[in-house]
């Protein structure tokens, strides 16, 4: 533990598994207190515990379902009860069920839009009077790089995506006079573990063909790459970054 | 410009562009269909159906074909600003705001797009607005929801682009007509705008109209997934702290 964050609160949606997990376990792995919450895989957040307390690090976490308003506030209200406030929120739960328009249905859009926008937009608002009363207080949006270049397997994570640049933007205006500042980092392709019986979005429309080019300089990216840029928003040296989108993608989307 | 004996359906007839545009296309022979979502149609020949909903648009494709229209263009014109802050948003404005300008242009898409793929080719406009790049400190659910239709555009771009569907962007400046809707006390952007837009006036129907009848005109037939940003510069002005 380094403690460049020591005392802070954060909470991180979706903090259980992949990205979200590396999040969480490098917030604790800095001092911060960390409530995160799960929605599918209850399995996959215990380990997440068991690490973060493993390293020395302190944590919670509960199921919420950030499409459903209520349970959102129960969720902060459980963060500001166990640890007194918030000075951290990172938006990042999202669903992508890797469909084309034709695919999709209108409970499928109405779904995805609740989650992957209306979660982000409720998780800020219902964060907000303790962030406004935080010292140095931090909005951190995990997008992807989908949100500024198709990706060609889901059509509507996209559309989410470039719905969050927009929050981010309009949220780091909005709220910049309560010194909060409000950034999106742009993950691309980043190594995680798949369900079993999920296949991963280019293989499953057959255009992860053979490659002609050498492109292995460009490596996957890990969970802690997104995690590490999440930790340097989260400090007071980040403080005049506002409004921003970080791509952290090892410069794939330059290909 | 755009080629005769075809047809472009207008989701949303009340945009203050819409009018214009449908001038433009007429006069290169286009028949224009024209619906009214939020309000009673304004002719006998005109359609009013609820674009946010998937049954209400497929029955409009039913009305279209037995009206015997050859529908070759999509533009999506639904473009609801509503004035709201995240902070005391309630959730049904924002969802709204969400299906009036992004579900729209989903559900349209997905029916119309389709459509117009297995019949007589065409291309797909959205009729969006600079705010999908620049946050509006008024309305952020505006904003949000345009920003994921300029994704919606590039998806649709390589999706429906194998079936030989163009799909591009227009990304409109407010015109006189939204210029109050849009005023805010977060950001100065709109203030002076004349005094910052290089060629110091605010955009007319018709300069959006030209755009939006060029990209579904032949002269466009290798221009996909793009977005044209009609603004005469306003978003390149920058400073005003």
């Amino acid at each position: 533990m380094t403690n460049r964050l020591y005392g802070k609160v954060a909470l991180i949606t979706g903090g259980g598994k992949g990205i979200g997990a590396g999040i969480s376990k490098a917030l604790a792995a800095e001092g911060a207190k960390v409530v995160f919450n799960y929605n599918s895989n209850p399995s996959m957040a215990e380990k997440t515990m068991a690490d973060i307390k493993e390293a020395g690090g302190e944590a919670f976490t509960m199921y919420t379902d950030v499409a459903d308003r209520a349970q959102v506030d129960a969720m902060i209200a459980k963060t500001v009860e166990l640890y007194g406030g918030i000075d951290i929120l990172v938006n990042n739960a999202a669903w992508q069920p890797n469909m084309d328009i034709d695919e999709y249905t209108e409970d499928d859009y109405e779904r995805i839009m609740e989650i992957n926008l209306g979660g982000y937009f409720r998780c800020i608002q219902a964060a907000l009077p303790y962030l406004k009363q935080s010292s140095c207080p931090r909005i951190i949006n995990i997008s992807s790089i989908h949100g500024i270049r198709p990706g060609d397997f889901d059509v509507c994570y996209s559309m989410t995506k470039g719905g969050i640049k927009m929050l981010t933007r309009e949220a780091a205006l909005e709220f910049a006079k309560y010194g909060i500042t409000v950034n999106e980092i742009l993950p691309g392709g980043i190594k995680i573990e798949f369900k079993s019986g999920q296949t991963h979005p280019f293989k499953r429309k057959h255009i992860d063909r053979p490659r002609k080019y050498d492109l292995s300089f460009i490596k996957p990216g890990m969970p802690e790459d997104v995690a590490n840029v999440v930790v340097f928003l989260a400090m007071s040296s980040s403080q005049h970054i506002n409004g921003a989108s970080i791509i952290v993608d090892g410069g794939a989307v330059l290909l | 410009m755009a080629e005769a004996n075809k047809a472009a359906l207008i989701t949303d007839a009340s945009h203050p562009a819409a009018e214009a545009i449908a001038l433009k296309l007429e006069k290169e022979g286009i028949v224009v269909i024209k619906n009214y979502p939020y309000m009673p149609s304004k002719a006998d020949k005109d359609f009013s159906f609820d674009t946010s909903s998937l049954q209400e648009m497929k029955n409009l494709i039913d009305a279209i074909v037995a009206a015997k229209y050859n529908l070759n263009f999509l533009i999506h014109t639904d473009n609801a600003i509503m004035r709201s802050n995240i902070e005391d948003i309630s959730e049904q404005l924002f969802k709204e705001v969400m299906d009036y300008n992004a579900k729209s242009a989903f559900i349209t898409s997905k029916v119309f797009g389709e459509y117009i793929a297995q019949n007589s080719g065409g291309s797909i406009v959205y009729l969006s607005t600079i705010h999908d790049e620049k946050p509006t400190g008024c309305a952020f659910a505006y904003s949000v929801a345009k920003g994921a239709v300029k994704m919606l555009c590039k998806e649709l771009a390589l999706f429906y682009g194998r079936k030989g569907i163009r799909v591009n962007l227009v990304e409109a400046d407010y015109m006189l007509e939204q210029k109050k809707l849009l005023d805010s006390f977060l950001s100065p952007f709109n203030y002076d705008a004349e005094t910052k837009i290089p060629l110091r006036r605010l955009v007319t129907a018709e300069d959006i109209a030209g755009v939006v009848s060029f990209l579904i005109s032949e002269e466009a037939a290798f221009v996909n997934g793009e977005t044209i940003r009609v603004d005469g510069g306003h978003l390149l002005y920058y400073g005003d702290r």
